[in-house]
């Protein structure tokens, strides 16, 4: 009793003197600290030793401050520009071929029948998996000489490929292992953004006399559209920064065949320990993504003002 | 007597006191109990033999070994990982001169060995510059594993074929590639374990004879003969099984014990039990070759190293001559396929009998073989571009350019550095 009145006793003394907009900030002071501490601190800390010249294995110190030269050295790096481009064709290939089989899985599982219902959660299955087991699982099903995958088509008579062994198929597989991975996560949200749909509209359509693909084409994926974009832009923020999944199946190979941006600065950083190169690429990397994202969303907004209007 | 809740309090707060001083108490009994931690090589041998040890070792001194295992490229990150940021987590390491970078961390051992003789029944030569690893001209590194990259024959197929398998050069070899597989064209000339991408510079090693590290002490490759040398690999890389891009070690010796392929480049410690193991189709029918030239071949020198941050370095110095002593020497070797640094092991009558097929070969071999003098990070970019090479993504003149612009940005550490002079990898 005398605890809740000397409680309450300070909390009018605090609402007198700092006001209610002043508690709620007080409140969340600790959550913030922890995010500055936690975000911002090793994210200005990176920027700064993006700047010097630092390997780990020379010095456990930062080195002396060297301007831009981290990343003018990034011009010059083959391996880099080369990952770039491949990162480019990874992430789009997989972006594009996880929405459109997204969409169609989400569009033919709309309902609540139990079919229907089970269908959709054996769909959302591989989003739930380890990403590192998800790369272990599919390297041996790819291996070219003993896996199912391989098996399975020497049995039916079709050539078997070298998947992970052949430079160009290396990188189709990491594509394919990426899009089984994260087509259930647009699966899961294209089928939300479905079920939402006003019904009254999509009848009304019916009355009208459209046919199904009139109604896809000219209704639902219209209305769709921004939900899609949204889509799109995690997708390919996802893909840009794949790892896992290239650590797990490939290391990078057969030679530099399947490096991509996060699979090189990790090697930067964390294997040949250059840590202010590692950070250079890595804010370069960021920035880039940045602006990805803002051109899509201000893509985004322009479509939802469309249709507001 | 009725108890309050003022005697509950006095009774939890006696309890926390009691609990408070017993901990006191026993935290420097706790303290003193002895461990230590040893990173090691995944590899189904080394980590197997170490986890063998680590309990009698724990018997007779009762301290606990706990073996971290990992990977080879992982296992090289850890070390250097735990190094340089002071984790500290291993005391003694596995390694070899890929740890160049953190040489400056481990304690030499050459009172160690002195005190203990341990240099008395080694395999000659292996303590040398460019096998063993130094630090400011003190011994770093103590052998427990040594192996050298070797070529493996099935003696049936060759003689089908009617080669010679006395192959003094890789053009030799790669001529008489065309022979076996014009004879059966269902068995592949040989095969590796190309999965793994370091392996590949092993046949680099093999033909190329020039240097490493140019006049102004960087690294770089004599063009002439590293592009030749990526030719050949390339034409060796249409000689493999078919799908036999990425093939783990498992693989590769299971295509040549079970007759797809003629030959096996490989370590021998990975494959030799597996080929002689009872059942296997090709007991009896295989024998090693001298790793052919004008190269070198690979030596495997698996060294032990202890941190400067060892808390006890007397128990670590027990730990590594524990494992890498003479006494484990045969029980490693037949139990799990290590390769031994103890001339007493190929000194073995009835082990030399049963070995007539790989160790002459392998001894004859280990005087010639040496360790590369590359970084890590020098080291990953020569085998990705040979593998790009070998796959036709680049040109062998491309590709060695590439290995040149690269290496010319990177340090050759100094302890790497001296070696390379005395192992005459520095142009002259």
């Amino acid at each position: 009793m005398q605890l809740s009145r000397t409680t309450w006793a300070i909390a009018d003394w605090l609402e007198r003197k700092i006001g209610e907009r002043g508690i709620l900030l007080a409140f969340m002071l600790p959550a913030i600290a922890i995010i500055v501490i936690a975000q911002f601190y090793p994210l200005i800390y990176s920027l700064w030793i993006s700047f010097v010249d630092w390997t780990l294995t020379k010095s456990i110190e930062p080195g002396p401050f060297v301007g831009v030269a981290n990343y003018s050295k990034m011009a010059t790096d083959s391996v880099l520009l080369q990952t770039i481009g491949r990162t480019f064709v990874f992430a789009i290939s997989s972006t594009a071929a996880s929405v459109i089989i997204g969409f169609i899985l989400a569009y033919f599982t709309v309902g609540e029948r139990p079919a229907v219902r089970i269908a959709r959660t054996i769909l959302i299955l591989p989003m739930v998996i380890a990403p590192v087991a998800v790369g272990t699982i599919w390297r041996m099903m790819l291996s070219a000489r003993v896996g199912p995958i391989n098996d399975m088509l020497r049995g039916i008579g079709v050539p078997a490929p070298d998947w992970l062994g052949d430079p160009r198929l290396a990188v189709l597989s990491i594509i394919i292992i990426d899009v089984w991975e994260w087509t259930p996560f647009v699966f899961v949200i294209f089928a939300a953004a479905i079920s939402s749909l006003p019904s009254e509209v999509l009848r009304a359509a019916e009355v009208d006399g459209a046919t199904p693909l009139q109604i896809l084409f000219r209704i639902v994926l219209p209305m769709l559209a921004p939900v899609g974009l949204l889509v799109v832009m995690f997708r390919l923020l996802d893909a840009l920064l794949t790892l896992d999944i290239v650590f797990t199946t490939t290391f990078g190979g057969p030679g530099f065949a399947t490096h991509t941006l996060s699979f090189w600065i990790y090697q930067q950083g964390l294997r040949y320990f250059n840590i202010s190169y590692a950070a250079a690429i890595s804010w370069a990397t960021m920035l880039g993504c940045l602006i990805l994202v803002i051109g899509l969303l201000v893509w985004r907004a322009r479509i939802s003002r469309w249709q507001q209007a | 007597m009725k108890t309050t809740w003022f005697d509950v309090h006095r009774v939890s707060l006696g309890l926390s006191v009691a609990m408070l001083a017993i901990g006191a108490a026993a935290a420097p009994a706790i303290a003193q109990d002895k461990s230590l931690t040893f990173s090691v090589m995944a590899s189904g041998t080394y980590d197997k033999a170490a986890e063998a040890l680590a309990a009698d070792f724990q018997a007779k001194t009762g301290a606990k070994v706990t073996v971290a295992a990992f990977p080879w490229a992982i296992l090289r990150q850890n070390n250097i990982t735990d190094v340089v940021t002071g984790t500290n987590q291993y005391q003694v390491m596995s390694g070899g001169f890929y740890l160049a970078d953190i040489y400056q961390h481990f304690v030499p051992l050459d009172d160690y060995i002195k005190k203990d003789n341990m240099t008395n029944g080694l395999v000659q030569g292996l303590m040398d510059p460019g096998r063993s690893e130094y630090f400011n001209g003190k011994q770093i590194g103590f052998p427990y594993g040594t192996d050298v990259y070797g070529v493996m024959v099935n003696d049936d197929l060759l003689k089908q074929a009617g080669v010679d398998a006395n192959f003094k050069t890789w053009d030799d070899f790669l001529a008489a590639c065309s022979t076996i597989e014009s004879k059966d064209a269902g068995v592949a000339c040989f095969s590796h374990p190309t999965g793994s991408p370091e392996q590949i510079s092993a046949f680099f090693t093999g033909d190329y004879d020039g240097t490493y590290i140019d006049k102004n002490g960087h690294y770089a490759l004599n063009v002439d003969k590293a592009v030749a040398t990526g030719k050949l690999i390339a034409e060796l890389w249409k000689h493999l099984p078919k799908q036999g891009n990425a093939m783990s070690f498992d693989e590769a010796n299971a295509a040549f014990r079970d007759g797809k392929a003629a030959m096996l480049v490989t370590w021998p410690s990975f494959a030799n039990a597996f080929l002689d193991a009872d059942g296997s189709p090709i007991k009896g029918h295989w024998h090693q070759v001298s790793f052919p030239g004008p190269g070198f071949p690979q030596l495997s020198q698996w060294q032990l190293f202890m941190v400067d941050s060892a808390p006890d370095k007397d128990l670590a110095w027990d730990w590594m001559k524990t494992f890498a002593g003479p006494q484990a020497a045969k029980a490693n070797y037949e139990k799990f396929g290590i390769g031994s640094p103890w001339q007493a092991l190929y000194d073995d009558a009835d082990l030399k009998a049963k070995h007539q097929h790989d160790w002459p070969a392998k001894l004859a071999d280990l005087p010639r073989a040496q360790n590369l003098v590359l970084t890590g990070e020098a080291l990953d970019f020569l085998n990705n571009t040979l593998q790009d090479i070998a796959n036709g993504r680049t040109s062998p003149e491309d590709g060695v350019a590439a290995i040149n612009a690269a290496w010319a940005n990177f340090t050759v550490p100094q302890t790497l550095a001296d070696v390379a002079v005395k192992v005459g990898a520095v142009e002259k």
